[in-house]
């Protein structure tokens, strides 16, 4: 089998936090052994509530946060073994709010080339402008922007500069980190076109972080669903959202609002409190939440089973 | 029975350097005592300013105009400033939509939540520190008392959101108006605070006008609903009539722009609107879609479009009848 375009196994991330005043410092277990593998071509979604370790695995997968424990593999290569700039050749971000994360200094054109130009792979200025204008007319951006800056754009066209800025180097990965939630409603359906038609004609492999179950169901071929740095359930899109196990996804499931005016609002019996990562609760950490949760929740923590279609990490997980 | 909130023709101007921005252009709707009304659009397109309007709050060298503004039978339009103070808060309230940054971190929730109704009404402290225990105990926040003592820094997005909407209800408002109650929430905290919300106004039989640019949202809480485009209202009416029929262009682009699970097909196309919302600045005539409209031709520039009511409460804005509607409508 060939390599997959991104594998990580057993991840951790701890930081060091303050606990308070004069209480010394604590460790916040963010992410606590993932483990994921992404085929080429597929596209994982990566789900949860926030504070639930999603982005961190982000950073990870992008080399801005070194992991504490495990190892992450691009197309086959450790990126302990590899360098940041190898890192950046392989793994492009697409970030949330496009009106942050492009340099309002910057004319279009060079914050598109920047990638190139930073790794070195530009080549004269004419071959990277060549370049430059290719990718513009791939994401849909008129040529005439080129010389802009961003505060001319509307949020789409910046959306569609961040992807561009993205693909220009054909990354192994394209990590978008909630690329629709800060656009607006009929500019979203613009962009997840957009990134659906790419992957489609180049072959791309993403990773899409989001808490929206509408766009993952859209987007993803296979879904994660992390809850307080573990990933609890892992199946193929269509089979996760027919029957999910986990009471977990069954309660995120429950919760999205779809629009339809027959149905009334949901009970998704979870109660408030999303627990505090410092002190995670004892035994499965879910359990304070769980309709499901006994003795045994509170005091074992659940070992992650396979099964046919999918992963699922609980004691009491619903039968098929 | 008269309506508890009757808003007619409402203009709202804002100048700017670029010359005067019409945020908000005749809008009138009403809302009945214990109904939901949503108003439903994109960001910029008039919807918070028309909250900012009734209560008086617009920023400063914004215009206000309007043909009438009743709330409980008082003319808001001929309000002082005085006036507003014993309706602002006391019989009408708002729910903001950050809750991060809308409680002061350097007050105790406590001290934020009794002072409307110190404020409005003759109580002593400790009937105030009661309601709002109460209060808290009745959004769900468990270990109100000490909760009281508490800044906002330590508390969680929800358990913010649920002060602000006990806040909201201090002193038994008639009217709640929520701006984007639940946007910056997560999915599952959400329906919680949706379902609280309800819940609290069926018991209190409040009015509500529900702002949000979530169409599903909308479709579970709301019973009427004016979709906004660029500060005109575009469309009205039931929900259930709205979505299962939905007759404006612009209302029918976004139902199709929204990835459905069972009524979109994953990986497929999704229906999208092309183009981007203009900016209402300047002299403005015509339709305000036009730009970004499949079936816009000619007659769409024409000076004005009024909204045409086809039955009580359901009214669209478009020079198209509604055979020629359907009839494009049925061709797609």
């Amino acid at each position: 089998m060939a390599e997959p375009a991104l594998r990580i196994e057993n991840v951790t991330k701890t930081y060091m936090v303050s606990a308070g005043a004069f209480k010394g410092r604590r460790a916040l277990k963010a992410v606590n052994g993932v483990s994921l593998t992404v085929p080429k071509g597929s596209v994982l979604g990566l789900v949860g509530e926030s504070g639930c370790g999603k982005t961190t695995v982000a950073k990870m997968v992008l080399g801005l946060e070194k992991m504490t424990g495990g190892e992450i593999f691009i197309a086959g290569k450790s990126m302990l073994s590899i360098g940041p700039k190898d890192i950046a050749r392989r793994v492009q971000p697409v970030f949330q709010d496009p009106y942050s994360s492009l340099n309002p200094r910057k004319s279009i054109a060079k914050i598109i080339s920047l990638p190139i130009r930073a790794l070195g792979l530009a080549g004269s200025r004419t071959e990277w402008e060549t370049k430059v204008d290719a990718i513009m007319e791939v994401v849909g951006l008129p040529p005439r922007l080129k010389h802009n800056y961003p505060n001319q754009l509307s949020g789409g066209q910046r959306q569609r500069v961040a992807v561009a800025r993205a693909l220009i180097m054909r990354p192994e990965v394209v990590l978008c980190d909630e690329p629709t939630s800060a656009l607006d409603v009929s500019v979203q359906a613009q962009i997840l076109n957009l990134l659906l038609n790419l992957r489609q004609e180049l072959n791309l492999t993403y990773v899409i972080i989001t808490h929206d179950l509408a766009v993952v169901e859209h987007m993803a071929t296979r879904v994660a669903v992390m809850y307080l740095g573990r990933i609890v359930e892992e199946a193929d899109t269509a089979a996760l959202f027919r029957r999910p196990r986990h009471p977990y996804t069954q309660a995120l499931l429950t919760s999205v609002l779809t629009p339809d005016p027959t149905l009334r609002l949901p009970d998704t019996h979870l109660g408030v409190a999303y627990p505090n990562p410092i002190d995670p609760p004892s035994g499965c950490t879910f359990h304070p939440r769980c309709p499901k949760a006994d003795d045994k929740c509170a005091a074992v923590a659940p070992q992650p089973v396979v099964e046919s279609d999918r992963l699922v990490e609980c004691h009491y997980p619903d039968s098929l | 029975m008269s309506a508890l909130l009757e808003v007619k023709s409402l203009n709202v101007d804002l100048p700017l350097p670029a010359g005067l921005l019409h945020a908000v252009r005749d809008v009138s709707f009403s809302v009945a005592k214990g109904e939901t009304l949503s108003l439903v659009g994109e960001s910029g397109c008039g919807k918070s300013m028309t909250a900012l309007a009734i209560m008086n709050l617009l920023p400063p060298g914004a215009i206000r105009r309007a043909e009438r503004l009743y709330f409980e039978s008082r003319n808001l339009m001929g309000a002082a400033g005085t006036d507003m103070i014993g309706i602002r808060g006391a019989r009408m309230s708002m729910i903001f939509q950050e809750p991060m940054t809308s409680l002061d971190p350097c007050y105790t929730i406590g001290n934020q939540l009794e002072e409307a109704l110190l404020e409005h009404r003759k109580v002593t402290k400790k009937e105030a520190r009661d309601r709002a225990v109460f209060l808290l105990e009745k959004v769900g926040i468990t270990g109100a008392a000490s909760r009281l003592k508490q800044y906002p820094h330590q508390l969680s997005g929800g358990l913010r959101q649920r002060v602000m909407i006990a806040m909201g209800l201090m002193c038994g408002p008639s009217l709640i108006i929520a701006d984007e109650p639940t946007t910056a929430l997560d999915v599952t905290i959400q329906a919680q605070i949706l379902a609280l919300l309800a819940s609290l106004q069926k018991e209190f039989d409040m009015g509500q006008i529900l702002i949000t640019h979530d169409l599903g949202v909308v479709s579970r809480v709301a019973d009427r609903l004016a979709v906004m485009y660029c500060g005109l209202v575009v469309e009205t009416g039931h929900t259930t009539e709205v979505f299962q029929n939905p007759i404006h262009p612009y209302t029918r682009g976004l139902m199709d722009c929204i990835p459905a699970p069972g009524k979109t097909k994953p990986g497929q196309e999704l229906g999208s609107i092309p183009g981007i919302v203009p900016t209402p600045i300047g002299d403005l005539w015509g339709c305000p879609f036009r730009n970004r409209c499949f079936l816009a031709h000619d007659a769409c520039s024409a000076k004005n479009i009024d909204l045409v009511e086809i039955a009580t409460g359901r009214s669209y804005r478009c020079v198209l009848g509604l055979d020629h509607l359907a009839a494009e409508y049925g061709r797609m």
